[in-house]
């Protein structure tokens, strides 16, 4: 029988060390902070005006949709809490559809969905996406825009997400903040906010659609604009 | 014989480090298939793969005996300690159940490297390659996908059924058929039935070890489709129960009864084409004969 050289011997405690000590570690990298509570819990409900600019709330009526009960399930699941709200304009009469998804945890198992995906799964066919930026005070926020059409009816959507402190579009800016505040210790959260107009005129439709955020985020406080824009940690 | 060679400090080594990678595995595994990944249907067949791939050691351990060299491997062993490590601390990291499986495959290799060195690793090539398959697709991947998959099958269903003049229609995933209104659930997607097909798929590819290579890629890549359209035929089975036998009927028995059926038609349809394939290569050695 071989004696074991001391090589062995330490290679063998050496891997030893490694595995008990992975389970540990990894506990103990657990991003533990929420940054959800950190930024004090948003209540979008409640953030969300009845009336600002020339834009009023709508009955809440319109807003019930027959939603196959799975895609609920798994939008409870996704999601903290999701709002739809429907502005109309005095003046122009445009109607706009404001629908955000709030998720408290967003690491990588349960992140927000784009409507990228969601639209074809109702029906829609995505005809156009593109990508631009949207000029608010001094800040570039970089949305998607999405025509999606079924039979006669053209939905131009324009959305984006807040994940933890910034507004990103790209998936790699998305894995990005992620882990860069799992580095602070937190644990990101996650908006998606779409606004979306019914019109068979897409330029138009988009920038109603622009002046839509500039008076939404005009018409909430400083405070309260960076829990759809972000912007805590400067 | 191969008990005596084996007795030796290594043997008392491999021995203890399996020991050691069962007490810190074990119940993360158990904990997986309860209440992680594993739970979910569509990840359901997890924990057979992983028994699979350790049995398929277990199956080749005279081929480790011939490899065995009364000495251990330290710089492979320590090397996938730490590329374990890492992933796992990844895991955790991240949140992410995927890298820290990925973990358990590291410690496995390094484990068997240790004792049996570098070649150990061609020579268990499929375990290893198969325990792959036993990693959850992550929600970011699977949800496009498996809502692409969906629609796709529910375009064709009703394609086919107005073909032969039912009474259907399409909206996205809502069909309606007579009176009847259908949600193409997440589960009719196929996704199920695909990873299932695809994993015993290429058991059945390495158990049946065939040497001809276009025959193993080309099943592997067949079963797409053969489950693609097990999974249509199953749908526009369901609707037409539907159809006939009402409501309760599509939902109840026939439901459960139909996706069994349709999941061995896929496995059947699978194993005809894999004997379809067997003919080709030899037709052609028949041609080379004639010449």
């Amino acid at each position: 029988m071989n004696r074991m050289s001391a090589k062995q011997i330490s290679a063998l405690v050496v891997m030893l060390l490694l595995l008990s000590s992975q389970f540990l570690v990894a506990e103990w990298v657990i991003p533990q902070k929420e940054w959800y509570r950190y930024i004090g819990e948003p209540d979008y409900e409640a953030l969300m005006p009845d009336q600002f600019g020339d834009w009023v709330r709508l009955n809440d009526d319109y807003t019930r949709v027959t939603v196959s009960p799975e895609i609920e399930q798994r939008v409870n699941e996704l999601y903290t809490s999701t709002v739809t709200r429907i502005y109309q304009n005095d003046k122009t009469q445009n109607v706009i559809m404001v629908s955000l998804a709030y998720g408290s945890d967003q690491m990588f198992p349960n992140q927000v969905h784009r409507p990228d995906a969601c639209y074809p799964a109702q029906g829609f066919k995505i005809t156009d996406k593109s990508s631009g930026a949207l000029a608010y005070e001094s800040s570039q926020l970089p949305v998607s825009k999405l025509v999606a059409k079924r039979q006669f009816r053209t939905e131009n959507v324009m959305y984006w997400i807040r994940l933890g402190n910034d507004v990103v579009n790209s998936t790699m800016d998305l894995h990005y903040n992620r882990i860069y505040l799992a580095a602070h210790g937190y644990r990101a959260d996650g908006l998606l906010f779409r606004v979306s107009e019914i019109s068979n005129d897409t330029t138009t439709s988009f920038d109603i659609q622009s002046n839509f955020v500039d008076d939404f985020l005009d018409a909430l406080s400083v405070e309260d604009r960076k829990y759809f824009i972000g912007g805590f940690w400067q | 014989m191969i008990a005596a060679k084996f007795k030796t400090t290594s043997y008392t080594t491999l021995f203890f480090l399996h020991i050691i990678t069962a007490f810190y595995y074990v119940p993360f595994f158990i904990d997986l298939s309860l209440n992680g990944a594993w739970s979910n249907p569509v990840h359901s067949h997890g924990p057979l793969v992983l028994l699979i791939s350790l049995f398929l050691v277990f199956q080749n351990k005279q081929k480790l005996v011939d490899l065995y060299a009364d000495e251990t491997h330290s710089t492979p062993g320590v090397l996938f300690f730490i590329g374990s490590f890492l992933l796992y601390v990844l895991g955790g990291f991240t949140d992410m159940i995927h890298f820290k499986i990925l973990s358990f495959i590291c410690i496995f290799c390094g484990v068997y490297t240790y004792t049996f060195g570098w070649a150990v690793i061609k020579t268990l090539a499929f375990p290893i390659f198969f325990m792959f398959f036993m990693i959850p697709i992550p929600g970011v991947v699977m949800d496009p996908l498996s809502s692409f998959l969906k629609l796709l099958v529910s375009d064709v269903a009703v394609d086919i059924l107005y073909f032969f003049d039912y009474p259907v229609a399409q909206n996205g995933i809502v069909i309606l058929v007579g009176s009847y209104k259908l949600f193409v659930a997440d589960a009719c997607s196929g996704m199920r039935t695909l990873l299932m097909l695809e994993t015993l798929g290429i058991l059945y590819l390495y158990l049946v070890r065939h040497p001809s290579y276009i025959r193993t890629v080309g099943l592997a890549i067949l079963i797409v489709p053969i489950s693609i359209t097990s999974n249509i035929l199953r749908v526009i089975s369901l609707i037409l129960i539907t159809y006939y036998l009402g409501d309760a009927a599509g939902q109840g028995f026939m439901h459960d009864f139909a996706s069994l059926a349709l999941f061995l038609f896929g496995f059947v349809l699978m194993i005809s084409t894999d004997s379809l394939l067997r003919l080709i290569p030899q037709s052609n050695r028949k041609a080379d004969k004639n010449e």
